[in-house]
């Protein structure tokens, strides 16, 4: 049973995994918390439903016009919102940003409604079996997508020149300006992709956990939970505490009533932030001039 | 001479015209100005809090719950006349809020700002699930506030014991804040390391601060109890947090006189929906959906072009109470 | 075509001006170096040029073209790059990838090779530490970093704000040896702002004296060398 639920957590934990590591690369790049970071992952879903069902392409298909799209609306809301306010104090971002996932939200309401949808995926009800462990289809894909999107990512920011621009403008913006990097492009270029690894996340978690207008928010709370775990504005930390935070939800789910599961992200954080504030990789981040 | 003569006209007129208002107006529009006033309140000790104070906290509304909560219990079960409950449950508010206010003692900036988001939904939970006490999603209902055996029920009855409330609370909020405890928590929101360095008991002030917030938004809650007389988990959902805080923009982040238009303007922009919704939408538009994204919007626009909101307009009258807050860079 | 040409220059910081009517000529090929206290205006000049700070009054031309409302990072696409005060590395990359970000706006991989070499036989140090986080090299091997990402950037124009700060004087004597040697191998011009006045006059072709905000004196490095008044601010000697 306990290994069984591992498995499953593991799942959950690619899922929190990836939209943490979506987040902890805005923050690095833009110190900022971007609080519609949920809502990027609910729209990456709402999206592959719209190309699912009104162009009828199969599941596997429609996730890359609806992670492309997704990467667009993310860089839209960049633009619009974002942007203007570069250099401003944390409270006018944070608001707007906040402002944004209000904004989403109540679009997705008002075009989808607030009946929760399942995402039609092949592999729902396809089981792999061994021995005495199962793990759902659907699992499988989002472990091996998440897995496959973590070594795309890796290899992107690591050997590309984008990837090293990034970096640069993580660690300093003046220095990587001062290197001809222009630090507006990155940026722009930082949410893209933090609105299409969200997007998969939440394309890949959706037909497990159904599509509705507020499952942003939970997906964000322990997303945010897993980044603070792993060590808030580290990369290395943002996929681990994903993968812990899922496999510790899931196997604590097992045991303890559902009310309970679901509040694990949020005592997670709290205690973190009480205890060992720097999270597991956490270092002070080192100070730029 | 002649110019304090003017001002004193300008009181008495503003006086008199506050005094009469319910009374040039339909009960609807009189709702809608108590409202506000109710608003108003929580608002200020809102702007106290985050926009003098500085600190990211998201649980006013919570707090408006305790005390609405507080106050029907006191009301219902003890008998409380409501001019006795509703200072206590702005008491009983402080006090409850101790459990958020040391948590959030240990965290800043957006750790502030999501536990606090967390505080509110495990308060909502609470509020949903001790049916026995809250009566649940279901919700609570008080009986009429009466005043030496007088009713006061009617729209225009309350809107006295608003005006009253409110008019006492900016009074004392102004005062307070020219007071050294004012003058701290200003100062602890603009920088708390340069504060302490001072010698200013930053902790003190904070909890301070976080108390004078849980008083204002517990009366303002128990004030909307007695005047709705039933409330429900859904009058303090997340949506009206975030109301408050357009609010708190829209009059000017900090601004205690702000915080009237603020109030204002909380009220009657659902207002302005639901009719825009009635005349341009229909009815199949999903009234609470179209609000958000309404909302949002405005948020947005407010963040992005008039940061400052009615304070831009309004910096005589901040003159006035003492000390202005730094330049946006 | 002079280089570099400023005129009539105004910059503030917020409400105060820090530059007074800057007119300034760098030609190409040199060093030119800014002398001044602290304070008076040196790093604030550089900074204006490479579009950190944005002037309020006057324009920059940098071959004829004005570059004075360019994003910074523009400005070192267009050939001037900058080891500023502070160095501004990025602590938390190696030093092999602090350097390679030098090479962001480059595309020609032979050339970019042969500078990386040029590069490395100049600071063998580089070479040892290649794999280190930037942030663990010492003062002196971080200047050495900042100015080679500078350099590696391929300017025609090379802005070093106060490489010798904080270095001891052996350090600074080498940093000096590396800068001469640079204009000397590689033709480029440099503007480099010092306090280290004797140092830098002795490698560099013309100078500007800054003063309070406003240039004070300019004109050949041996003219200044034997101004009483330069003698007088900066050495002591009356």
């Amino acid at each position: 049973m306990l290994i069984q639920l591992i498995i499953s957590g593991l799942a959950l934990g690619s899922v929190y995994a990836l939209i943490a590591l979506a987040l902890v690369l805005i923050y690095k790049g833009s110190r900022l918390l971007n609080l519609a970071h949920g809502e990027l992952v609910t729209i990456g879903a709402y999206f592959s439903l719209a190309i699912i069902v009104q162009i009828k392409l199969p599941y596997l298909v429609a996730l890359f016009p609806a992670v492309v799209v997704a990467g667009i609306f993310a860089l839209i809301v960049e633009r619009i919102v974002i942007r203007p306010l570069a250099g401003s104090e944390e409270w006018p971002i944070l608001i707007a940003t906040w402002g944004v996932s209000i904004t989403i939200r109540g679009l997705i309401g008002l075009i989808w409604g607030h009946a929760p949808r399942p995402l039609p995926s092949p592999f729902t009800s396809q089981h792999l079996r061994w021995g005495v462990y199962s793990i759902s289809g659907q699992e499988l894909v989002i472990i091996i997508t998440s897995l496959l999107m973590l070594l795309i990512f890796y290899l992107f920011f690591t050997r590309s020149k984008s990837g090293l621009g990034m970096q640069a403008v993580a660690d300093n913006h003046l220095g990587a300006s001062l290197c001809g990097i222009s630090v507006r492009r990155i940026n722009a270029l930082t949410w893209i992709v933090s609105g299409m690894v969200a997007a998969v996340a939440g394309i890949t978690v959706s037909p497990i956990f159904f599509l509705h207008v507020d499952m942003g928010f939970g997906l964000f709370l322990g997303a945010f939970s897993a980044a603070v775990l792993g060590g808030f504005g580290s990369i290395i930390g943002a996929i681990t505490g994903g993968y812990l935070l899922g496999v510790i939800q899931t196997v604590t789910g097992g045991y303890m009533p559902a009310a309970i599961k679901s509040s694990v992200p949020f005592v997670i954080l709290i205690l973190v932030l009480v205890l060992r504030p720097t999270g597991i990789f956490g270092k002070a981040v080192i100070e730029r001039k | 001479m002649y110019g304090s003569n003017k001002k004193w006209a300008l009181y008495i007129v503003l006086i008199i015209f506050l005094l009469i208002i319910p009374w040039l107006m339909g009960n609807y529009l009189a709702y809608l100005f108590n409202l506000s006033g109710i608003y108003i309140i929580a608002i200020l000790g809102l702007n106290i809090l985050m926009g003098l104070g500085g600190q990211m906290f998201f649980g006013g509304v919570a707090m408006m719950a305790m005390g609405a909560y507080a106050a029907a219990f006191l009301a219902n079960d003890l008998c409380f006349p409501f001019y006795i409950s509703i200072p206590f449950s702005g008491l009983i508010t402080c006090i409850l809020s101790l459990s958020i206010t040391f948590p959030a003692l240990r965290v800043r900036g957006l750790y502030l700002a999501m536990v606090s988001v967390g505080f509110h939904l495990i308060l909502e939970q609470i509020i949903g699930g001790w049916g026995s006490f809250t009566g649940g999603y279901d919700g609570l209902s008080l009986s009429k506030a009466s005043l030496a055996g007088i009713e006061v029920a009617s729209d225009r009855a309350f809107y006295y014991v608003v005006l009253v409330t409110v008019v006492l609370s900016l009074w004392s909020a102004v005062n307070l804040m020219k007071m050294r405890v004012g003058r701290a928590i200003w100062a602890l929101g603009q920088d708390p390391v340069s504060t302490s360095v001072l010698g200013i008991n930053v902790t003190f002030y904070k909890i301070v601060a976080f108390m004078i917030c849980a008083f204002y938004c517990g009366i303002s809650g128990g004030l909307m109890a007695h005047y709705l007389r039933f409330i429900t988990p859904d009058h303090f959902t997340i949506l009206t947090a975030i109301m408050l805080l357009v609010g708190m923009m829209v009059g000017g982040w900090g601004s205690l006189m702000g915080s009237v238009a603020g109030g204002f303007f909380v009220t009657f922009l659902p207002e302005a929906i639901g009719l825009f919704k009635d005349y341009f939408l229909g009815a199949t538009t999903a009234l609470y959906d179209l609000q958000a994204t309404i909302s949002g919007i405005i948020i947005i626009v407010v963040v992005l072009y008039i940061p400052n909101g009615f304070a831009e307009w309004s910096k005589d009258l901040r003159s006035k109470w003492g000390y202005n807050r730094s330049e946006r860079r | 075509m002079e280089l570099l040409k400023i005129n009539n220059l105004q910059v503030y910081y917020g409400y105060s001006q820090a530059l007074f009517n800057i007119n300034m000529e760098v030609t190409e090929g040199g060093i030119v170096v800014l002398l001044g206290a602290n304070g008076a205006g040196k790093s604030t000049i550089l900074r204006t040029i490479s579009g950190i700070i944005r002037a309020r009054e006057g324009n920059i031309e940098f071959r004829g073209q004005r570059i004075d409302r360019l994003q910074p990072h523009k400005i070192v696409e267009l050939g001037i790059a900058q080891a500023p005060e502070g160095r501004e590395l990025f602590p938390n990359l190696t030093v092999r990838d602090n350097l390679m970000a030098g090479q962001y706006t480059r595309s020609n991989k032979m050339e970019m090779k042969k500078d990386w070499d040029q590069v490395i036989s100049w600071f063998p140090v580089l070479g040892e530490r290649m794999n280190q986080h930037a942030g663990t090299l010492s003062g002196g091997e971080q200047q050495i970093l900042a100015i080679s990402r500078a350099f590696l950037s391929h300017p025609s124009l090379l802005l070093l704000d106060e490489p010798s700060l904080g270095l001891s004087p052996t350090l600074a004597t080498k940093i000096f040896g590396v800068v001469h040697k640079i204009k000397q191998e590689t033709g480029l011009t440099i503007l480099l702002a010092e306090q280290n006045v004797m140092m830098a006059l002795s490698i560099a072709n013309s100078g500007y004296v800054f003063e309070l905000g406003r240039v004070a004196l300019a004109g050949k490095s041996r003219f200044l060398l034997e101004d009483k008044s330069v003698l007088q601010s900066y050495l002591g000697v009356s």
